[in-house]
Formats: structure tokens, sequence, C-alpha cells
């Protein structure tokens, strides 16, 4: 039987960590999507 | 299922190629899609809008993985990847037709699914393997597995460029000399598909004494 720890992640741990991730991730698909678009004009 | 055992295995040699011949046909067209995008729709690509496509297939590349292995969850991995060679096989038929009749957006299309389902391919295979030889080794026989990406990396875009060359350097028009190799990477799909068609669950005597989730695996 498994046994769950009630253990939560700090939230500023998880906001650092998608942080981290995420806003790279997103400046990229900003600068790639009006490029992709003049496939289209 | 040991290691070395997993070596020893056809199921193993199955996913090998499996991965090999998915990984080849996206990576080859991923590497060229620039150039290709330019020289089949020439005045209508420019070097921007080309440079813009490898981003799109990039971003298509990364969501791939986390659709495809997220609906391998629901369809299972064996179906997930037949869906990869059957779906992959008609898009990279239709590409000389989207050339042909001139639709940048069709071609587009087509390119940004098969490049997810390249991503997707590497997405689900950790699964896969997990399914067929069960967990105790099988970070080990994933690094083995890797070994099919390499080939890949290779033979794709060689084969791509030499396909394209010889067209070209017999008279083929450049915005037709992607065609030939669009089908050769359709036929690698076929054969990629017999190969996840013949695999089947390890027999019992591979598995290791005393280990339940590769006893669940064979279920």
């Amino acid at each position: 039987m498994e046994v769950r720890q009630n253990f939560r992640t700090p939230v500023i741990s998880l906001v650092l960590a998608w942080g981290s991730v995420g806003i790279p991730l997103a400046w990229g698909v900003v600068q790639t999507l009006p490029n992709a678009l003049k496939l289209f004009q | 299922v040991f290691v070395y055992d997993a070596l020893r295995t056809p199921q193993f040699w199955l996913i090998w190629w499996v991965l090999c011949l998915n990984v080849t046909a996206g990576i080859g067209v991923l590497r060229q899609a620039s150039a290709m995008s330019q020289e089949m729709f020439p005045g209508k690509v420019s070097v921007t809008a080309a440079a813009g496509f490898v981003g799109l297939m990039s971003l298509f590349n990364m969501a791939g993985r986390f659709f495809w292995a997220s609906i391998s969850d629901l369809l299972g991995r064996k179906n997930t990847y037949f869906m990869f060679f059957a779906l992959g096989f008609l898009l990279y038929a239709a590409v000389p037709y989207t050339g042909g009749i001139g639709s940048v957006e069709l071609f587009v299309l087509c390119f940004c699914v098969i490049i997810s389902m390249y991503g997707g391919g590497f997405s689900t295979v950790p699964a896969y393997l997990r399914d067929m030889f069960g967990t105790r080794h099988v970070g080990a026989i994933h690094g083995l597995l890797l070994t099919a990406w390499s080939m890949a990396g290779i033979f794709g875009p060689v084969l791509v460029n030499c396909i394209r060359q010889y067209n070209v350097d017999h008279g083929v028009a450049k915005a037709a000399a992607y065609n030939v190799t669009m089908y050769v990477m359709a036929v690698l799909l076929i054969v990629g598909f017999i190969c996840n068609l013949c695999v089947r669950a390890v027999d019992k005597r591979h598995h290791m004494a005393d280990e339940p989730d590769a006893m669940r695996a064979a279920v």
C-alpha cells in the first residue's frame, strides 16, 4: 500500500521553476510566430 | 527484463527499427525544411518566411512530444506508433501534391503534423520500452535504443540530400527534386509500420525472477 506524504511545494519554488522554463519558451514562441505568419502572406 | 537479455529479444530490435525509421523520416526533412520550402515554392516563400517555417516546425516538434505521449496513455504505445506510420505515410505522399498545386498552407500543415509525430516518437518510446521490458533496467535499455537516433541522424539527411542531388543532376527541376525523396520516406514508414506490427509481448523466459513489472508487461 502506497503511503502519500502530505507535502506541498512552496509557491515561490513553483513560480521560479515554471518561470525559468515558461518565460524563455513564451519569448521563443512570440519571436517565431510573426516570421511563420510571413509564410501565408 | 535484464538489459543484456533485452538485446537478445526481437522486440528490442523491432522497436529499434521503429524509432530509427520514424526519426529518419522526420530528421531528414527537418534539416532540409528551409531549403525545401524555398525551392518547392520559388517566389512564394522568402528566406525570412523559410526561417519562420523552421521555427514553426520546432514548435510543433515540442507540442507533439506532449500531445502524442499523452495520447499514447489512452491509445497504447503500439497504436500510437501505428498512427505515426499510417498518417505519416499519407502526409509524405501528399507533399509532392501540395507543391504541384502551389499550396503553401497545405505544405506547412503536412510538415507540422509530420514533425509533431517525429517529436511524439521520442517522447512515447520510453513508455513503449517500459511496457515491453518493465521498469528495472529501462534506463539502460533506452540508452541502447537511442543508437537508433544516432543512426537516423546520419541516414535521414544524407538520404534526402543524395536523392535531391541525384534528381537535380539528372535535369529534374528544383521544385520537383524533393518528390522522390518524399515517396522514399513514405516507403520507409511502411517498413516501420510492419516492424511495429511484429512487436509482441516479450517471452517469459527473458523475464527476471520475481519481477512483478515484467510479469505484468507480458499479460
